[in-house]
């Protein structure tokens, strides 16, 4: 296959504060999503979907399972030759004093020598925490029509939340005149998403300009973007309009997860055309005992159900105990639910036991409860 | 590692399931919704630590090489281990009167050129779960020329789901009375072993027919083979290369038998103690999948420590929606639920719609079943549409069997 002369670079060193314990022990991008998914599934699928067929994932914290998980290529397909995954970590070198990622462009900079290896045309700059479904060779062939320097992606938010996010103000050509970092009397609504093409020989020029300002938060929003729009060069944005959510939190990783089962058709997953790559654990189809119930469930195989289950979404190995009853609920991998135990609007974290009888969550709760320690029950 | 070649062997002509078997050689018949016959020898060689595998194959190979592929998904290390598919040609004969030992005469060069020291012969058509390692040690210990692993069962209530499977039976080579034990099918007057008193399948079938035509609950012994075999490789080649002096349409255990006969051959019987699932026709082929509806076959089955690998086909999880729901049924991922699937099992991809009831079926990958549609006793084989007819009834002996894209 062709390569598409863009390599993908994504940004997967946040911390991910806002999730919690699940991001204590594994980098946000690696948290679990949809049943059987990893976040970055959907950025790196993206990529082996779009012909993007080296990416680079750059890593901060507890890196260890990101690593473990993102360094087997062919799990996605990209271990053909002249294609791979690479983790970069950020490591030491001999001119510099540099031990972390300092900002977003910082990341970036830091690597501009695994980049200059491939020496590509263009860079794809991602996010490691959304989910979504998008054809970045469609982005960048309109990229190159545009004779642009910089395209941003952009999806319509409603008006009374662009105030959250970094809006572009645009002409009728797309063409991005004006970038406002969560105005307060926004002129726009379109928000950037976080994605950048970048030609490569003008971002390396501005990067290392940037490292050498000690004024920069190194950070492609804050001072990448005003830099080049100062510059008077072309940026323009590409409009996207399919399903996307970012899961920087509890409630809106749960809400996502719902998502999958009352919007299925939106990110559609099951679409042959575009399949998110996950790894495959050996194990039987899903199994619901003459016991169990299931309504309106999104279930990943291995999962043993001798419950009652109701709008939730089941991941590999999750059992559910004969007259337990878990509603409105995500379960992760190897999740236990004993007999009699109650979960409603609750995220359990993988390999979690909820002992028998115990209650968590609740249904009039405002706020999804995360468990991700072992829940004891009566016996 | 172990020492050992695997070959996954192709299956006689007779052992097939009418309609399945139409489309697909034997060792790609969908099994438990996920997974293909083929998965499970190749799964208990790799377990085991054999890396070298041969899949033969007497039909249409396209849809081994397809699933099996690189064979990285079998857990072996693809750099020094190999699983290949071999289609056996036939140039003289139809495909069905090619047996085994041709197929591996075919290959001779590619087991001349083998440097393990044993082989390990294993079928698609029995679903069991072997350590070959163990197996190996035990048939090293009893110095015999080949083992043959064999099934001890007692009071089967009903022989005839075991009608095309090679037994353990003592045949009366002379007719007065000095028997020799021989593994095949058993013919007129053979008796079955170990119980002397049995007498052969095929007779008792005729002989033990209630009024009303149905067979009498005589609980029978047998000794069942699974029609694996371990063997040193020189033996092996010794065997292929001298096969074809006697007949050219001998299988395995025609030339063992003979061997055997002549004295020139030292058959160890080595005794297999778990649960075992035969595929000997359609209705065995049905209840062999069926079985793991049963929760004490799905625990042996599903043994964490000896995992079955499949190929990923990338399905997302299954959604079920509206009134949808299940008891008692196996659902692989990527299938939407909109009716009742009871006691069944459904492969991926497979569509129910609202209202739709799913009983006591085997729906294979990619079915389509319409709503308010009913079916009972049925199995579906992969990618049909069954939407205008909305009644579909078979019995628990005759499941129906609908066909690969039937539009219904």
């Amino acid at each position: 296959m062709e390569n598409s002369n863009m390599l993908a670079m994504i940004l997967a060193g946040g911390r991910g504060s806002r999730l919690y314990e699940l991001t204590n022990k594994t980098a946000k991008p690696a948290v679990y999503f949809g049943g059987k998914y990893r976040i970055i599934d959907f950025p790196i699928s993206n990529c082996a979907n779009s012909n993007v067929n080296v990416v680079g994932v750059l890593t901060q914290y507890e890196p260890v399972q990101l690593n473990a998980y993102a360094g087997a290529g062919q799990r996605w397909g990209l271990d053909t030759r002249g294609s791979g995954v690479y983790v970069l970590p950020p490591s030491q070198k001999s001119d510099t004093d540099l031990g972390v990622y300092k900002g977003t462009a910082d990341a970036i900079f830091q690597n501009i020598d695994f980049i200059d290896t491939f020496d590509p045309g263009y860079v794809l700059i991602l996010s490691g925490d959304h989910i979504y479904k998008m054809d970045y060779d469609e982005m960048l062939e309109d990229h190159k029509r545009n004779n642009a320097d910089l395209t941003v992606a952009v999806r319509p938010v409603p008006w009374e939340e662009a105030p959250r996010f970094g809006i572009m103000n645009c002409d009728m050509n797309n063409r991005i005149l004006e970038f406002q970092e969560k105005p307060k009397e926004p002129k726009s609504n379109l928000a950037s998403m976080g994605i950048y093409i970048f030609n490569w020989k003008l971002l390396r020029e501005i990067l290392i300009e940037d490292a050498a300002n000690p004024e920069s938060s190194h950070d492609f929003g804050n001072d990448i973007i005003p830099t080049l729009l100062g510059m008077g060069k072309n940026l323009s944005a590409f409009n996207f309009n399919g399903y996307w959510k970012d899961v920087g939190t509890i409630d809106s990783l749960w809400e996502a997860n719902m998502d999958l089962i009352n919007h299925n058709d939106e990110l559609d997953l099951g679409d042959q055309e575009w399949k998110i790559y996950t790894s495959d654990i050996p194990s039987l189809p899903q199994y619901v005992s003459p016991t169990g119930k299931v309504e309106h469930c999104y279930i990943n195989q291995g999962a043993v159900i001798r419950g009652f289950v109701k709008d939730s979404v089941l991941f590999n190995n999750v059992q559910i105990e004969e007259g337990a009853e878990v509603k409105d609920s995500v379960l992760m991998p190897g999740a236990i639910v004993r007999k009699g135990a109650k979960v409603d609007r609750a995220i359990i974290a993988d390999k979690v036991v909820i002992g028998a009888n115990a209650v968590v969550g609740s249904a009039d709760s405002k706020n999804i409860e995360l468990v991700s320690e072992d829940v004891k029950g009566d016996n | 590692m172990v020492n050992a070649l695997g070959i996954v062997a192709i299956t006689r002509p007779e052992v097939q399931a009418v309609g399945p078997g139409k489309y697909r050689p034997m060792a790609a018949y969908s099994y438990v919704g996920r997974y293909r016959l083929v998965d499970i020898p190749i799964s208990n060689m790799t377990n085991s630590g054999l890396q070298d595998i041969r899949v033969y194959t007497n039909g249409d190979p396209k849809v081994l090489f397809d699933h099996i592929g690189s064979a990285r998904h079998y857990n072996i290390n693809n750099k020094h281990g190999h699983v290949s598919v071999i289609p056996v040609v036939t140039e003289r004969y139809a495909a069905e009167y090619v047996s085994d030992l041709a197929g591996y005469r075919q290959n001779l060069d590619d087991i001349v050129d083998d440097n393990h020291e044993y082989v390990v012969i294993a079928p698609v058509n029995w679903i069991y779960k072997a350590n070959f390692e163990e197996i190996i040690e035990q048939h090293e210990r009893s110095h015999s020329d080949v083992s043959v692993l064999v099934r001890h069962e007692e009071g089967v209530l009903d022989p005839t789901k075991y009608f095309n499977a090679n037994v353990v039976v003592k045949k009366d080579k002379d007719t007065f009375g000095k028997f020799v034990t021989y593994i095949g099918q058993p013919e007129f007057g053979d008796v079955v072993a170990p119980d002397e008193n049995n007498i052969a399948l095929s007779e008792e079938r005729k002989a033990d027919l209630d009024e009303l035509g149905n067979p009498k609950k005589n609980p029978v012994k047998l000794d069942i083979s699974l029609d694996t075999y371990i063997m040193s490789r020189k033996f092996f080649l010794q065997l292929v290369e001298q096969a074809e002096k006697y007949s050219e349409l001998f299988w395995m255990t025609d030339m063992l038998n003979l061997l055997s006969d002549l004295g020139k051959a030292n058959i160890n019987i080595l005794n297999y103690a778990y649960p075992i699932f035969p595929i000997l026709d359609y209705n065995t082929y049905f209840n062999s999948n069926m079985a793991m509806l049963d929760e004490r076959n799905m625990a042996f089955f599903n043994d964490p420590n000896w995992p079955i690998y499949t190929r990923t086909n990338d399905s997302p999880p299954t959604i079920y929606k509206g009134e949808g729901t299940a008891s008692g049924a196996l659902i692989s991922n990527g299938c939407e639920i909109g009716g009742v699937v009871r006691n069944s099992i459904l492969g991926r991809n497979v569509k129910v719609g609202a209202g739709a009831s799913v009983d006591n079926c085997i729906i294979l990958p990619g079915v389509e079943i319409g709503d308010g549609v009913m079916l009972t006793n049925v199995m579906v084989d992969k990618d049909a549409k069954i939407l205008r007819k909305k009644e579909i009834t078979g019995t628990e002996d005759k499941p129906i069997y609908i066909d690969r894209r039937a539009a219904v």
